[in-house]
Formats: structure tokens, sequence, C-alpha cells
């Protein structure tokens, strides 16, 4: 278990990173850059029309912009720290409410995808492992590279071109039913397919040319009974480290997905909230994606010292 | 160089096929723009024209030839690539080599930084920062720069401290050679093929990453072509004129492919 205590805390200083990081970031831009943030705040709010002087001091006031700048910044990172990062600067809206929300889209969305990927990854990536060199083997490399060499934004918008536009089966873009789901889905399965089919595979190879799977081999037990007993266990433990890397896949896909088929998740928020200047929900939102990217990478190292607690280097903490 | 990179037999063909691909797009990007039409020159009356003499590619939504903007923009997407990557390999290779040469605070206090940066999945980091900046070429490039050092930096660290605890090292050291000697013939001409192919790489993902973010309004600022941008703008005419989305497309990821092609087996015959 003393390898428990490092990573956990290699975790915790990453996830106070992102969030001082963020808190720093969004903080330069709203004092340092030019333009008047009251303003901004004012025009988005109300309307440019009705925006005066005195409401653009009254809100100046009311958020607290004419203050210090160190104390703005260390209030600035002390609501950061307690995750109160008040209300939109445009709906108005509580930004933990928001971030509720959408995470609850952004979450269906991704499950969707992780599922699609392992239907296709997994059994692809253990007959592939099964059979090295073969015509299939050969077949889905290139397939992975060729898909690899893709952003996610082409395969939707292929995707958009046959299956909503020429054959009509699904809709372009919106979030009212689950066939509005399934394009998405689809688009980041596939991604994520191309990169963990041949993770699987290379981890079976390995697998299957270890000494404990040989000898269960000699043993005169079967191929798919080696396999289920002695190969799998094994063979997941790099396949559930790649799992961290997936994720950091995944959530850059969101990003760029969300935003083609309109889907209300995390991703498409950062970027309505980038492009609308609205610091508050950017900021929340990030951190929130940075904070899961995070935990799940912490998680992902702990299941991996469940499974193999005899390997004696972690990938995290080999800085230490 | 003293540094042999040796490609196996049945890789080099997918590496040639790779080269003259890159060849040939880098070609276009650098002549192109002075041999095709304006690329911000409208012809509203002939908008959305299919393929002919006068537009190689048809054209777009405002009459422009879409040819001449793939053109330029895959030079700009080549030249800001470029300007990435530099920048990337510059600050890694610095940062990595002062890391594993002092050592000690010097040392962590980098690490420190590597691990900060990489707490943010992919570009979200680099979004970030384009974004709040306000987005255009500088800020694209410099926000792809400090979130794409850290490769860089891991890999020159853990050479650097490799080679430093060899013997031939210490007796160089003993011999009375400078510093920067060392780090010269020693270090970074050891350095030197493994970040090559870390850049062959690190190209073609930035050229990607230049699209994705092009795509989602972070990039140059319109209407300067880019690939990614051209996409967006297409994609409210996706039903009349999907070619308009697939030349854009096609150049991205034929780029980034051939990019890979080459990358890959030299990633792997560098790693022996």
């Amino acid at each position: 278990m003393g390898e428990v205590v490092p990573i956990l805390r290699t975790h915790l200083f990453r996830g106070i990173a992102v969030g001082l990081v963020v808190a720093s970031l969004s903080f330069i831009v709203v004092h340092l850059t030019k333009g008047d943030t009251a303003l901004e705040i004012a025009i988005a709010r109300y309307n440019i029309d009705i925006t005066n002087e005195s409401l653009v001091e009254q809100i100046r006031v009311e958020e607290k912009l004419d203050q210090s700048l160190l104390i703005q910044y260390g209030r600035w990172i002390g609501h950061t720290f307690t995750f109160d990062f008040g209300h939109s600067l445009v709906s108005n809206e509580k930004v933990t409410n928001l971030l509720w929300y959408h995470f609850r889209y952004t979450l269906i969305l991704s499950a969707t995808a992780m599922l699609i990927s392992l239907v296709i990854a997994l059994p692809l990536g253990i007959v592939c492992g099964m059979h090295p060199g073969s015509v299939l083997d050969n077949i889905s490399g290139l397939m992975s590279s060729a898909l690899v060499a893709v952003p996610h934004f082409i395969t939707g918008v292929l995707l958009i071109l046959v299956f909503a536009i020429q054959l009509q089966w699904f809709p372009v873009a919106g979030f009212f039913t689950p066939s509005h789901l399934l394009l998405p889905a689809v688009t980041l399965g596939i991604g994520l397919a191309a990169f963990s089919n041949r993770v699987i595979a290379t981890a079976i190879v390995n697998v299957r040319s270890a000494a404990f799977y040989q000898f269960a081999r000699m043993k005169g037990l079967t191929e798919s009974r080696v396999l289920l007993h002695h190969g799998i266990k094994n063979a997941s433990i790099p396949v559930i480290t790649y799992i961290g890397l997936q994720t950091a896949h995944l959530l850059d896909g969101v990003l760029v997905v969300e935003t083609l088929f309109a889907w209300p998740g995390i991703g498409k928020l950062i970027l309505d909230s980038i492009l609308a200047r609205d610091i508050p929900v950017i900021q929340g939102a990030s951190l929130f994606i940075g904070l899961v990217y995070v935990f799940i990478n912490a998680t992902v190292d702990l299941i991996c010292i469940a499974l193999d607690p005899c390997r004696n280097t972690t990938e995290t903490s080999q800085w230490e | 160089m003293g540094v042999m990179v040796c490609i196996p037999k049945s890789n080099r063909l997918q590496v040639t096929t790779g080269a003259f691909i890159l060849l040939a797009i880098a070609l276009l990007s650098l002549i192109g723009p002075y041999v095709t039409p304006d690329p911000f020159s409208q012809n509203l009356s002939s908008v959305f024209a299919t393929p002919s003499s006068t537009y190689l590619l048809g054209s777009d939504h405002l009459g422009r030839s879409v040819a001449a903007r793939l053109i330029h923009g895959g030079a700009n997407s080549l030249c800001n690539a470029s300007l990435c990557v530099a920048g990337m390999v510059f600050l890694g290779v610095f940062l990595g080599l002062c890391s594993g040469w002092y050592g000690g605070l010097i040392d962590a206090a980098i690490m420190r930084l590597v691990d900060i940066t990489m707490s943010f999945p992919g570009i979200l980091l680099a979004l970030l920062i384009a974004g709040l900046i306000g987005g255009g070429q500088m800020a694209v490039v410099g926000a792809l720069i400090v979130t794409g050092w850290p490769d860089y930096c891991r890999i020159t660290r853990a050479i650097t401290q490799s080679i430093i605890s060899r013997p031939y090292v210490e007796a160089g050291v003993l011999a009375g050679f400078s510093g920067p000697f060392i780090l010269r013939k020693y270090i970074i001409i050891e350095i030197v093929p493994q970040i090559a192919v870390l850049a062959t790489l690190g190209f073609g993902r930035t050229i990607l990453n230049i699209s994705s973010l092009g795509f989602i309004g972070i990039g140059l600022d319109p209407p300067e072509p880019e690939w990614g941008a051209m996409i967006a703008e297409s994609l409210p005419y996706i039903r009349q004129a999907p070619h308009l989305i697939l030349a854009p497309a096609a150049a991205v990821s034929i780029t980034v492919f051939s990019f890979m092609l080459v990358g890959q087996p030299l990633a792997q015959s560098v790693k022996k």
C-alpha cells in the first residue's frame, strides 16, 4: 500500500494546480485585457441600447470590480477553491446549476461513446491479438492509423453527410430524443476505438507470449480457457492504464463534437461562454473538466495498483 | 552527426510515400499562393459553383475560389504549425536540459510546471488561453506552444539524466571539458534524433489542433482562410454544397496522415 500515498499526493497537487491555473488565467484576462469588463457585462446582460454609464457603475460595484487587484485576486482564488463562481454574466443563472445541467448531457454522451468504442474495440482487439499478422489485424491497423489522423469534427461532419443528409436515418443536430445521441456518440466512439483496439490487441499479444500463459497451454488447457482465466486480467492492466489517456481524448472530443452537433454539454457551455466572454462560467466549467480529468486519472492509477500489486513504479509517480 | 536512424525495409515505402505527399503539400503551400486567384475576392453571382476551369474546386457561399482558399489555408496552417513546433521544441529542450543538467530544485520546479501543464486534458488549456486572449494567429500559436512543450521537455530530461551518469561523460569532465562542450558533443547529439521524431509526429498533431480550434471559431481572424474554419463556414450549406466541406476535410486528414506515415516508423526505429 506504500504506493497509494504518493499517487494521491501527485493527483491532489494536480487538482490544486488546475484550480490555480484556471483561476489565474481568468483573473488575468478579466483585469489585464483592454476593455471595460463592467461595460461588457452590462452589454451582455441587458442590451447595448439601454446600457448607460450609471448602469455600468452599478455593475462595477455589484461585481466588486472597483477594488484593488491584489484583494480581488485573493478573493478570486478563494472563490475558486470553494467552487463559488457566482452567476453567469449572460443568463444570470448560478454557475454551479449550469454546470450540473450541462454535465448530465456530457456524461450521457461520454458514456454512450465509451460503450460504442468498447463494442467495436473489444472483440476486434481480442481477435486481432489472437491472430497477429492476419489480414484482419493488418486492416484494422491501417484503419486505426488513418482514423487517428482524422479530427473528430471531420468524422462527425462525414457521418452527418452520410447518415443524416443522404440516408436521413438520424437528425442532424439537437438533443431531444435518443436518436439525436447516436451520431455524436458514434463520432466520439469511433475515435476512441481507433486507439483502443490497437492497445487491446497489443496487450493480448504480450500476454500470450508470457511464460505463465505458455505454461497453462502446456498443461493442456484450451486456448479459450487460458485466455479467460489467465489472459484477460493480465491483459487488462495496460488497457485500463490507457483509459486515463482515453479520457483526455474523450474530453478533447467532447469540446468539438458537442459544438458540431449542438449537444448541450459542458464542452458547448465552455465554448459558448468563451465566445461571450462569460468569465464565471468559463472558470467553473474548465475547472470542472480539469478536476474530472484528474479524478479519473487518480482512479485509474489506484485500480492499476489493485490489479497488479507487484509492479514497483507507477507512471505518475516517476517524477517524485 | 554519428547518430544513424535505420528504418526497417518494410517501412521504407510508407516513409517515402508520406514524405512525397508532404513535399507536394509543402510545395503547393509555398508556390500556390502566388499563382492561385485571390482567396478573398468574392463573386456573388457565382456562389456554390461546381468544379470547373475557373473554379478548380468550385466556389463557396460568397463565390470565393475554394481551391485558392484551400491553398492559402494550407500555407497558413503549415506556417503556424512550424512556429508552434519550433516554439515547443525550443522551450521543451531548453527546460529539459536545465532540468536534467542541474537537477535538484531547478529540476523539481520544472517538473512541477510539466505536471501542471499536463493536468489539463487535450486542447482545453490551449482553448482557454487562445479563447480568453480573443483568438488570432499569435494567440493560437502561443497557446499551442504553452500546452505542447512538456513532451519535449520530458524526453530531453530523461536522455540528459541517463547520459550524464555514464563513465565517458565523467571522463570528459575529468579531462577538463567545459560544460557547453559536453552539452554539445555528448548530450545534444543524442537528443536530436529523438526530438526530430517527436517533432514530426507533433507537427501532424499541431495541424490537427489548429484546425480543431479553427473549427470551433478560435483561430485566425476571418476572412483569413483556414481549413477548420472553412468547414465551419460551409456547415450551413452542407445540403447544397457538400464539396465545400469535403475539400478542406480531405486536406486536413491527408496532411496529418502523411506526418504519421513518416513519423511512426521513425519513432519505432529510434526506440530500439
